[in-house]
């Protein structure tokens, strides 16, 4: 134990620290939430299950390419080994749904875009498109909810070819993307899944 | 027999041995100081029941906080459920500094405390990422979890704040292993150090000190199983046979001395363990452990950790007192058994035969068995039956292992088994030679 007098200096710090990070990481995400720019992303849910946080379904993308920017396909091996963070620019389609467009070294002047840490893009030799993991790869849901979320997804999918159409709403602000709403069939799944009929 | 046992025992015999003019009273009342009355006594075991009972009732209110949270309870706001994820966490704050204010001298509500606020951090990062969707992987969820309570174990000196970081951190390792975690593991197990050895140094012998020293073996598997990672297969052998080794013999720096069971050897019986696995494996014929050896040349970093596995080893058998180092003789050599038999494995492997893996597992047979007779012999020289029971029953296992040997023919076993049987009884007629008056 830290001895006498430097205990409540030492204590207020840690104090300090564990609420920090919790306590950023709440503004960071209500600030997106409150102000980011709405995009829809297609998607697919699966239902997997977190011991610590619980019941989630699994988001996989359909359309997760970039095209690296001309400075970015110029890096050697060794260059892009060294690389921390990267930046796509998100674009929305005629559809209204959005998709990756360029992969960028440094943020874009104008625009919405992701920031990626470089471990979630895979980049191709010289300038073919990169795949890239999103960062909003999860959506919780009650323990109950996220099996018959997927469970109604499946079916809809199967019984006809342009129902089941799943997409997620995402928020976007200064790079950071913070999901606001798992939709299938323009229905948000929590409410889907309670009142499938309707 | 327990404490409160021996103490009953000695309080009877006190007024047995002042009667029979062996001891005055004043002597007898010196012992009864010394060992502590009936009534320290009990309060010493009312004292271990309220930390345990304290701890383990920590543990399940922050579990079941964590379950809860888990359940996620879509009806609460984003306010709401912000304060419902902080909430425990501040509270265990504050219950950590009413106990450094109000109960510095109670185990049970320092443990307690430090042990719910470390559980109520993991609930509120949990219930955050679920208010905010925020991905990420299950492992790096641990690592933050263990880095930001990590703090306790440092402010309020409590073993199990330190024990949840290690257990967050093996996760962390453990869920994407690999070698290229090496570095990054092994600064995180030197960060809980400083707070894990004072709390060894205040109580080693406690059942609180041996969880410590059973985790902390552990986590020291695992360091071991990354360094390994990354070492070409022919050479994984010897490095683990030493780093098993150096587990095995570092049980007189780390454990406690005295009389103590098992479970406060964990160096011991997991080295111990580990080493007569290898063994065993190594000496079977038909066990594919030696093949596919070829010598691959070591790079630096790999040579350099071979050899200070194997020095290490050597160097804690060289630095043990001698009576220890002869206990520990048998397994304690067995790197270097290990060490010929890649060399001999790897030589036959270059000319194409299985010649030097037979050889390799030969030479385990005799070292497992000269060892298991080394043993049995130290323990009737010094009426150790402990010593003797673990030679005995390395001795059996070598035994049975190639009894049921298929690869084996009946012949061969037969043979072997009577040369074992000759030799056992030469061993005994030795041992009972020696040991006659």
């Amino acid at each position: 134990m830290i001895p006498g007098r430097w205990f409540w200096p030492a204590f207020g710090l840690m104090v300090l620290l564990q609420l920090a990070l919790p306590g950023r990481m709440i503004l960071q995400h209500e600030q997106t939430l409150r102000q980011g720019t709405e995009h829809r992303f297609k998607t697919a849910p699966v239902d997997p299950y977190d011991a610590f946080r619980g019941r989630y379904v699994a988001l996989g993308f359909p359309d997760t390419q970039a095209r690296p920017s001309a400075e970015l396909a110029a890096l050697d091996e060794a260059e892009r080994q060294r690389l921390d963070t990267l930046y796509a620019t998100v674009e929305r389609g005629d559809d209204g749904f959005s998709s990756l467009g360029q992969l960028l070294l440094a943020p874009p002047a104008q625009g919405d875009y992701l920031r990626l840490p470089a471990d979630r893009v895979s980049l191709m030799p010289g300038d073919g498109p990169a795949r890239v993991d999103l960062p909003f790869d999860r959506y919780y849901l009650t323990e109950g909810l996220a099996p018959e979320a997927e469970r109604l997804y499946r079916e809809r999918r199967s019984a006809d070819a342009e129902a089941g159409q799943a997409w997620l709403l995402v928020r976007l602000r200064a790079g950071r993307a913070v999901p606001a709403g798992l939709y299938i069939d323009d229905r948000r799944i929590e409410d889907l899944a309670r009142t499938p009929g309707d | 027999m327990s404490d409160a046992a021996h103490r009953a025992w000695l309080e009877a015999q006190l007024p047995v041995l002042v009667d029979a003019g062996l001891i005055d009273e004043a002597a007898a009342a010196g012992i009864r100081a010394h060992y502590g009355s009936p009534e320290d006594l009990a309060a010493q075991r009312r004292n271990r029941l309220l930390a345990i009972f304290g701890s383990l009732g920590a543990l399940l209110v922050g579990l079941g906080i964590i379950l809860l949270v888990a359940f996620n309870w879509e009806q609460l706001s984003r306010p709401m459920r912000t304060l419902a994820a902080l909430l425990p966490l501040v509270t265990g704050q504050g219950l950590v500094a009413y106990a450094r204010a109000r109960r510095a001298d109670s185990t049970a509500w320092l443990e307690g405390t430090a042990l719910a606020t470390f559980l109520a951090l993991g609930a509120a990062m949990a219930l955050i990422s679920q208010t905010y969707q925020v991905g990420g992987t299950v492992e790096g969820f641990m690592l933050v979890w263990a880095l930001l309570g990590l703090p306790l174990a440092y402010v309020t000196g409590a073993s199990l704040p330190a024990l949840g970081y290690l257990a967050c951190v093996m996760a962390w390792a453990g869920l994407r292993f690999g070698a290229p975690r090496l570095p990054a593991y092994s600064l995180l197990i030197v960060l809980v150090l400083p707070p894990l050895i004072a709390r060894l140094r205040a109580d080693r012998s406690s059942s609180r000190g041996a969880l410590m020293l059973w985790l902390l073996t552990a986590a020291l598997l695992e360091w071991m199983a990354l360094l390994l990672d990354d070492l070409p297969q022919a050479w994984v052998l010897p490095a683990l046979a030493a780093g098993l080794a150096l587990i095995y013999l570092a049980d007189g720096i780390v454990e406690p001395r005295g009389a103590v069971g098992l479970w406060h050897r964990p160096f011991q019986v997991l080295g111990g363990t580990g080493l007569a696995i290898l063994g065993l494996l190594g000496s079977s014929f038909g066990f594919d452990l030696w093949r596919a050896a070829e010598l691959d040349a070591l790079g630096p970093a790999q040579g350099l950790t071979l050899v200070g596995l194997l020095l290490g080893a050597g160097l804690l058998l060289w630095r043990a007192d001698p009576e220890r180092r002869q206990a520990k003789l048998g397994l304690g050599l067995l790197p270097a058994s290990v060490l010929l038999g890649t060399a001999l494995t790897g030589l036959g492997a270059a000319d194409g035969s299985d010649t030097g893996a037979t050889l390799a597992s030969l030479l385990l047979n005799l070292h497992l068995l000269a060892a298991g007779v080394w043993q049995i012999a130290l323990g009737t020289r010094r009426n150790s039956l402990a010593l003797a029971n673990g030679g005995l029953g390395l001795v059996l296992l070598l035994v049975f292992f190639r009894f049921f040997e298929a690869d084996l023919g009946l012949i061969g076993r037969g043979l072997a088994f009577i040369g074992l049987g000759i030799c056992f009884i030469l061993a005994n007629v030795f041992i009972a030679r020696r040991m006659r008056p």
